[in-house]
């Protein structure tokens, strides 16, 4: 679990400071950005493999936030509502990427074969321990293979570090639903790694 | 054997490559881009209307719909130019008729 810029708000600050924003108060947008930017980020860049558009995901989803904050009824907690936009918003670009990917010889016909773009390098996540960065450079790779559902319940148990409970919250299934999702994921990272090295050898 | 392990192996430390990951931090001042960023709201408006636009389903959609419309226009013209030959060649039949029924008239 990343342990790293895990800033705490207590429930109480939590639901005055959505109220607040209901309001309008812009000095309680800022905490809320201030506080919750890390959470943000990260769950994109793990989601997304891409600081550039991690960033702009998160810019996106705090734009959502002060736009729909009036949506927001309390029923989970505001850290599960911020989860679920930036996995929304994260698949959407997912998703977008690959239907640039798919027309990407199109593009290239006129001329703008972004071809980074359409292969970026291999990702190295920031926040790995220098040794294992390598390996882990792999493991993103093959994470980016996993079908939608079982992506995002392995990166956000892995790399956001996002118990089971709010996972089930966040992608509105039941706990034991997740698990199997993990389970399958790593089955299925497990084989990929295992021809992965094959290959290689 | 011993590469089948070793693949094994190799396998289970990239598996666990992400324990003791620390959270990913924003670039400083990201509240300033942000900002930045809902003042030229406009802008993002258009790009959105511009990505909804470029999905496949929404243009083929539209060209299909283009295409119905621009095939409904021909074949309607087609029928109009139909029903104004028709009618022209029953009025020829009409004068020839009236001339064949007069044939005292200069």
């Amino acid at each position: 679990m990343p342990d790293s810029a895990v800033k705490y708000v207590p429930k109480s600050d939590e639901t005055d400071l959505v109220a607040r924003l209901k309001q309008g108060d812009e000095s309680a947008f800022r905490i809320i950005v201030e506080t919750r930017k890390d959470l943000v980020y990260n769950t994109a860049l793990g989601l997304l493999q891409n600081a550039g558009d991690a960033e702009d995901i998160t810019q996106e989803v705090f734009i959502k936030v002060y736009e729909s904050v009036h949506q927001f009824k309390g029923e989970s907690a505001f850290s599960t509502w911020l989860y679920r936009i930036a996995v929304t918003k994260s698949l959407e670009m997912i998703r977008n990427r690959k239907r640039k990917k798919r027309f990407a010889f199109i593009t290239g016909l006129f001329g703008d074969s972004n071809e980074l773009r359409h292969d970026p390098p291999d990702f190295v996540h920031p926040g790995i321990q220098l040794d294992n960065r390598e390996k882990a450079s792999v493991l993103f790779k093959a994470i980016e293979k996993l079908p939608e559902n079982q992506r995002i319940a392995f990166t956000l148990h892995k790399v956001e570090g996002v118990p089971y409970q709010e996972i089930s919250e966040i992608m509105k299934i039941t706990v034991s639903a997740v698990e199997s999702l993990i389970h399958r994921a790593k089955a299925n990272l497990r084989k990929w790694l295992e021809d992965f090295y094959l290959n290689e050898m | 054997m011993d590469g089948k392990k070793d693949i094994s192996r190799l396998t289970d430390q990239v598996l666990n490559s992400l324990d003791g990951i620390q959270r990913a931090e924003t670039q400083p001042f990201f509240y300033t881009r942000l900002m930045a960023k809902m003042e030229t709201g406009s802008s993002n408006e258009w790009n959105k209307w511009m990505s909804i636009l470029s999905r496949p389903v929404v243009s083929l959609g539209i060209l299909l719909v283009f295409l119905m419309i621009n095939g409904y226009l021909i074949f309607s013209k087609m029928e109009a130019e139909k029903d104004v030959s028709m009618a022209s060649s029953d009025y020829t039949v009409m004068q020839v008729s009236y001339m064949d029924n007069n044939p005292e008239l200069p």
